[in-house]
């Protein structure tokens, strides 16, 4: 599906990806995650076609997105974090955009407003942000392309539209669909997500399915000294003291992404350790 | 699925670019037509006391406002690149470059003419009207059948397409102020390239040479018959045509490529 190879990029001077490597299958929705300015948007966008590499090559079902070919181009929706949607109805929106994508469902897109509570008839021009997204985000999903790439999409989200996100993402997904979500809110990612992939500094750091990592590790709360003391990484809670260890008991627990995130971040070769 | 050119894409992205900006275009017809107004009155007042009109200065009013208003229009073309979210909007749009650009260029050209013929006429006409409704005023016409007899020549049109696609190219160039930046550039180039052919005439050629046609060329000698150069007549069959009709497709291209390798 999507295939990086040696992917050098850099504005200007300021180099951020520096041979990178990456492949990607269909029927996965794939976390991206890093620090602002670590080149996630970057990433999305070289694969979008809106950016073009350096050096190395990116292929999206085997055509080459710098060449924004249409047969690429209807094939591949982003949901980019600065968004543009014009001032027309929503109804208008799908009569002028979605002739472009012929997998487009008009029932989709409707079921995917109705969930997100857009109320029918509103013109874009007198919704809030969050709202806007929302349309932005039923567009992408009801064009039924196989690449789906999402930059922060939950930033300007409230909470019940954050929940409404990942139930609508969730049953979207099938065996022929790629979901790419990038964001910097790893919480908001939990249990939406089949593959985590961690990029700092322009390399990525760490880059496991959900399955090898809870085959892997433990998350779990310790008030044993001796275990934390040979957790891979611990910090202080309230309820005690929140840890990750190596999981020896192949006992399955839920992955608390925001904790994985930091360990990664400050102690990458212990964490990798564990998948060794 | 064909990736070069398709008219059905073409289409589907005109209905599309006149949906999402039909406020715009709306909105730049009656500021046109506002200012066109705004003119004929002025033009109205300067006859108002006399009695006495004459038609000659609207043709005038014609072709500045044509020209001016129409590079203006055309500026704005392609400034959605300027703007990441939009330019991701419009990029990520399936279509290929060269429909865009023909997108682009019907609503600069074809759709800004259409727009500009009929409100200059119309206001002209009813300004016109209004006049002759008053048996004292006088009105001296100077342009008959104006429509397509006088203005609209071919000329103009060639002319008037060219400075469209300069302008659109400018606009693919400069993400902000690429009417002022354009008119700059080309400027800065026109008064270069005079420079140049000064140069070359001044240290290359003799002082009394001229030119008469592409094919035809002369030169003065003091107490002798001018001597004239004569090339095959086939140069000047290739090279007039050429000078008059290269420009638009040399800017298009030029916006082309550049719309290609447009990154946000």
């Amino acid at each position: 599906m999507v295939s990086v190879q040696n992917l050098h990029f850099s504005y200007r001077r300021k180099k951020v990806f520096t041979g990178l490597n990456l492949k990607l299958q269909p029927g996965f929705i794939y976390g991206l995650l890093g620090k602002n300015g670590t080149g996630k948007s970057t990433l999305l966008h070289n694969i979008a076609g809106l950016l073009y590499p350096d050096t190395g090559s990116i292929t999206v079902n085997g055509e080459n997105p710098g060449k924004r070919n249409p047969s690429f181009l209807r094939d591949v929706f982003i949901v980019p974090e600065e968004f543009y949607l014009p001032n027309i109805t929503p109804e208008n929106l799908v009569k002028y955009n979605a002739p472009f994508y012929p997998k487009f469902s008009k029932e989709q897109f409707s079921r995917y407003l109705s969930e997100f509570d857009i109320p029918a008839g509103s013109t874009i021009q007198h919704m809030s942000y969050g709202q806007k997204k929302k349309v932005l985000i039923s567009f992408g999903l009801a064009c039924n392309v196989s690449l789906l790439l999402m930059d922060e999409p939950t930033n300007g989200l409230d909470i019940m539209s954050k929940s409404q996100f990942r139930k609508v993402i969730a049953g979207t997904l099938d065996s022929n669909k790629c979901i790419i979500i990038s964001t910097h809110q790893v919480k908001d990612l939990e249990n939406l997500i089949d593959r985590i992939t961690i990029i700092d500094e322009g390399k990525i750091l760490f880059d496991q399915t959900v399955e090898q990592i809870t085959r892997s590790l433990q998350f779990k709360i310790s008030f044993d000294r001796e275990e934390i003391q040979q957790a891979l990484y611990n910090e202080d809670s309230l309820k005690g003291n929140a840890i990750i260890s190596r999981n020896t008991n192949g006992e399955d627990t839920r992955i608390d992404l925001e904790m994985l995130y930091k360990a990664i971040i400050t102690n990458q070769h212990q964490i990798q350790s564990a998948f060794n | 699925m064909q990736n070069t050119f398709s008219f059905s894409r073409l289409w589907l992205l005109i209905k599309k670019q006149w949906f999402d900006n039909s406020r715009l275009y709306i909105l730049s017809a009656l500021a046109l037509t506002g200012l066109l107004i705004f003119i004929f009155l002025i033009w109205w007042l300067s006859g108002k006391y006399e009695h006495r009109f004459s038609e000659a200065p609207t043709k005038g009013i014609f072709f500045v406002m044509l020209f001016v208003a129409g590079s203006v229009f055309a500026s704005t073309t392609f400034t959605m690149l300027g703007d990441k979210a939009k330019g991701i909007y419009w990029l990520s749009v399936p279509a290929t470059p060269l429909e865009k650009l023909a997108c682009g260029f019907f609503f600069s050209c074809i759709v800004f003419l259409a727009v500009y013929f009929t409100a200059f006429w119309l206001i002209k006409y009813i300004t016109f009207f209004l006049i002759e409704l008053n048996p004292r005023n006088v009105l001296v016409r100077t342009d008959p059948n104006d429509i397509f007899g006088q203005k609209v020549t071919p000329v103009l049109l060639y002319v008037f397409f060219a400075v469209q696609s300069l302008f659109m190219l400018g606009s693919v160039y400069f993400e902000r102020f690429a009417f002022i930046k354009t008119t700059l550039v080309t400027l800065l180039i026109c008064f270069l390239f005079v420079i140049f052919i000064q140069f070359l005439v001044h240290n290359l050629l003799p002082d009394s040479f001229g030119i008469r046609s592409f094919s035809k060329f002369i030169i003065y000698e003091n107490n002798q018959p001018p001597k004239i150069y004569l090339l095959p007549h086939w140069v000047e069959d290739i090279l007039q045509p050429l000078a008059k009709f290269i420009w638009v497709p040399v800017f298009l291209t030029a916006a082309y490529f550049r719309l290609k390798e447009k990154e946000i």
